[in-house]
Parts: C-alpha cells; structure tokens; sequence
C-alpha cells in the first residue's frame, strides 16, 4: 500500500502504510506481553512479548521506508553498515567464548552503528536491519527482565 | 577535516555524543563503585558497573575508528572519544578475560 495523498502529511511518517500500523498493532501487542508477564510473573509470556517487540522494530523500519519509496536490498551498501555485521558477529562469538560482558559491548556498538547507518547514512540492508534490531531488542531484554523479575 | 575542536559530520557527533555518554558512565561508576561496597545494596545494577560503562566505550571506539577510516573524520573530540573508548573497552576486556582464565567465565 503506498502513500495516500489525502492522509496527514504533515504527521509521523510511520501510520501512513499499511506496515506501520501492523508495525504499531505488534507494538501494542508486545507492550501489553511485558505488562502481562510482569503481573503474572510468567516468564514464557515475557519472552514472546520480546519477540513481537522484534518483529514490530522490522515492520516499523520497513514501514519507513516503504513511507519514503525507498527501495531496500538485502546486503550493506555502507562502510558503517558493513562494521554493524562485523560487529554482530564479534559479539556473537564471544558470547559463545563466554565473555559476555565484551559480547555485549560489541552487541551495543553493533547497535549503535546500525542505527547510524540506517538514519544518517542511507542504510538500507535488510541485514543491518535485522543485526541491528536483535542485539537491541536482547539488550532491553535482558534490562528489564531485572525489573519484571527482580532476583 | 583536519584541525577542528568539534566533528563536522554525523558519524563525528554520534562518537562525540558516545563519549559524553562514557565521560558521565565513568563518573556514576565511581559513585556507584563507592556504593557497592555496602554490603545490602540493590542486586543487579551496581556489580555490572563495569559493563555498563564497557557500551558507551565500544560504541565511542567503534564509531570513532569507523569515522577516522572511512569518513575523513579528524577532529580533537572524536579523536579523545575514540582513545578513551579504546583504553575502557581494553581495561574491560582483559578484565573478563583474566575471569575467563582464573573462574571458566567472563565478567
């Protein structure tokens, strides 16, 4: 679905697809997953809400650029989004070295590029799309698991 | 490039804003660092200072490198960004790594 002329055009870019609504729909969804689990202390609950919250940050993405006629391609064009699969990687295998704190770092450095890529630089992998959002959505994650399930 | 205080591109603001960010973390790690020793303090925050300040470091250098490499990024406050990152995200990984040596696990 593209643009409709007759939809706000001075308004947030994203409710104008069809993908961004569903990107908001998931959103909700997933919002109301971590109130959920929180309330009932169901871990399994909490752990889908994260996965809606992953696919809803990809709608929303997509939804941007599908909003901007942008066409997307599936490897990085950028230096910047080339280092954010780099990094992802990095941070992948050093996870599996047990040395999360390191693993983490990179994981956030891999987030951090992303975003740059994807907003200053033009970026338009759906690669870097998906290595950026993973290690953001583990993150916050884990973050607010400290909250939801306090030890 | 050359010769400027502040960057003059967007991967020098993002490094420079990083480095703001890892400045402030260093700064409540050592505030926090003096609390942790209480022996009740909150669970989870205070003994994962160190990661915490471990990100800004990473994303400072990375940005930082990526900057100077590929986009002619030359000013004084990416290169500061990007060297403190660099010692953080040093300190810190010999950090986990002397843990990974000495307990079988990083951190």
């Amino acid at each position: 679905m593209g643009i409709s002329p007759t939809s706000h055009p001075s308004g947030p870019r994203l409710p104008r697809t069809a993908l961004g609504w569903w990107a908001a729909a998931v959103g909700i969804v997933a919002a109301a997953g971590v109130v959920v689990s929180a309330a009932t202390g169901n871990a399994a609950v909490y752990t889908l809400a994260f996965l809606f919250a992953l696919v809803s940050g990809v709608l929303g993405f997509l939804a941007m650029f599908r909003s901007r006629s942008e066409a997307t391609y599936f490897l990085p064009r950028t230096p910047v989004g080339r280092w954010t699969v780099g990094l992802f990687a990095a941070g992948f295998v050093l996870l599996f070295l047990r040395l999360a704190p390191t693993a983490f770092a990179a994981a956030f450095a891999a987030v951090a590029t992303g975003l740059l890529s994807m907003l200053r630089y033009g970026e338009r992998s759906l690669l870097v799309l998906v290595l950026m959002l993973l290690p953001a959505v583990f993150l916050l994650y884990f973050f607010l698991g400290e909250f939801v399930f306090p030890h | 490039m050359t010769g400027s205080v502040l960057p003059r591109s967007p991967i020098g603001r993002w490094t420079s804003v990083f480095g703001l960010v890892l400045v402030a973390a260093l700064v409540l790690g050592l505030a926090l660092g003096l609390a942790r020793r209480a022996p009740d303090g909150p669970p989870f925050m205070l003994p994962g200072a160190g990661v915490i300040e471990m990100m800004p470091a990473a994303a400072a250098f990375f940005l930082g490198l990526i900057g100077i490499l590929h986009y002619r990024e030359r000013s004084f406050a990416v290169w500061t960004a990007t060297v403190l990152g660099g010692l953080v995200l040093a300190a810190g990984t010999a950090q986990d790594l002397l843990s990974l040596i000495q307990f079988g696990t990083g951190g």
